[in-house]
């Protein structure tokens, strides 16, 4: 079992029913370096401040619930190991989305805006007898795309979404690539339309923070620029 | 590291800067070009000129349109994907130009100035 060591957790704390302004709260925890930051945050929760809230559900870098703001970046805190930061670690809730109490953020206007894309398969043809099938170069396309967890940690670096929150966010956009190069769906323009239209793909200026932010290694921008030109080509076209 | 400090996010932000100077800076110039149009002010406006301090200025705003002219063929270079996005030597490269143009343009200025005396 390798060395404990003394990590100080200073946590950005908000409780609404003691006062409106959040406030920083530092807390001294011993973990060993295979330990992650949920680790610490589960034990300063066990042993050191019941009061203390925040999100998690499998632990394993899979339901992205622990989405949270680790040293001035957005990261999955279960997939945070504590070796790798300094035994400072400031953590605060993610930025952009209004906060509910301690590290736990209202995700609605987030998941609204991925309703915009209407995020699932359209197809008006009767489905055969057992799955639409698909080749499997037509799901290399997709494949990377479909790895997002919708944690909110891409949309919440971007600046363009903390400058105007009517910006669908690269998470939204994202979807919006999963279901449009998607060849058994057949709303693909619709969803086009809409993208460029909701404050969409024309507002995104490669700031590139979601290629940074995002826990599966997802290249958004690379998806994003793709939509682009398919939306540019598409309007030379005559189709949009 | 905090996404503040990452060279990506300074590009977005020097391009909205310098994009919103030079446009209050074209219209300004724009404007008192045409109101103040006569022989006096043109004899004036030469006389300013000539100060170190407008030359300096006049060097910076040639570096701002560099600038802002870089960091925007960085976006078109990503969007017609000639480089991956996933490649960060593209933004030491942006620098690197805007270094040795910043430098070669000082030189240039504090030799003429120091000639020009002579």
């Amino acid at each position: 079992m390798s060395e404990e060591k003394l990590y100080i957790f200073k946590i950005k704390r908000f409780l609404p029913e003691k006062s409106k302004e959040s406030f920083w709260q530092e807390y001294e925890v011993k973990l060993s370096s295979y330990e992650r930051v949920l680790d610490g945050l589960v034990k300063i929760q066990e042993t050191l401040d019941s009061s203390l809230v925040f999100r998690k559900s499998c632990a394993h870098g899979i339901c992205g619930s622990c989405g949270m703001k680790i040293n001035g970046l957005n990261r999955l805190a279960c997939q945070t190991l504590v070796k790798d930061l300094p035994s400072l670690i400031e953590i605060e809730p993610l930025p952009g989305l209004p906060v509910i109490r301690d590290l736990i953020v209202d995700m609605r206007p987030f998941f609204e805006k991925n309703d915009l894309v209407l995020p699932y398969l359209i197809n008006d043809e009767p489905p055969p007898e057992r799955e639409r099938l698909q080749k499997p170069e037509d799901q290399e396309k997709i494949l990377e795309s479909i790895t997002c967890i919708m944690c909110g940690c891409c949309t919440t670096s971007c600046p363009v979404f903390l400058t105007n929150p009517n910006y669908l966010g690269p998470s939204a956009l994202l979807k919006a690539y999963r279901f449009i190069y998607d060849t058994r769906d057949q709303a693909g323009l619709e969803r086009l339309r809409k993208i460029i239209e909701e404050m969409g793909i024309f507002h995104c200026h490669s700031v590139l923070n979601c290629l940074k932010a995002c826990p599966k290694g997802i290249d958004i921008p690379k998806h994003i620029i793709k939509l682009k030109k398919l939306a540019v080509k598409k309007t030379i076209k005559g189709e949009l | 590291m905090s996404y503040k400090k990452s060279f990506d996010y300074i590009f977005w932000i020097t391009q909205r800067l310098t994009g919103i100077f030079l446009f209050i800076y074209m219209l300004i110039h724009a404007v008192f070009t045409f109101i103040l149009k006569n022989d006096k002010t043109y004899f004036f406006a030469n006389l300013v000129k000539s100060f170190f301090i407008i030359k300096f200025l006049e060097y910076l705003l040639i570096l701002t349109v560099i600038a802002h002219t870089l960091i925007g063929i960085r976006v078109l270079l990503l969007e017609i994907e000639f480089i991956s996005t996933k490649k960060q030597y593209l933004n030491n490269i942006i620098l690197f130009i805007f270094s040795v143009l910043a430098i070669l343009f000082f030189i240039k200025l504090f030799l003429t100035s120091i000639f020009n005396h002579v």
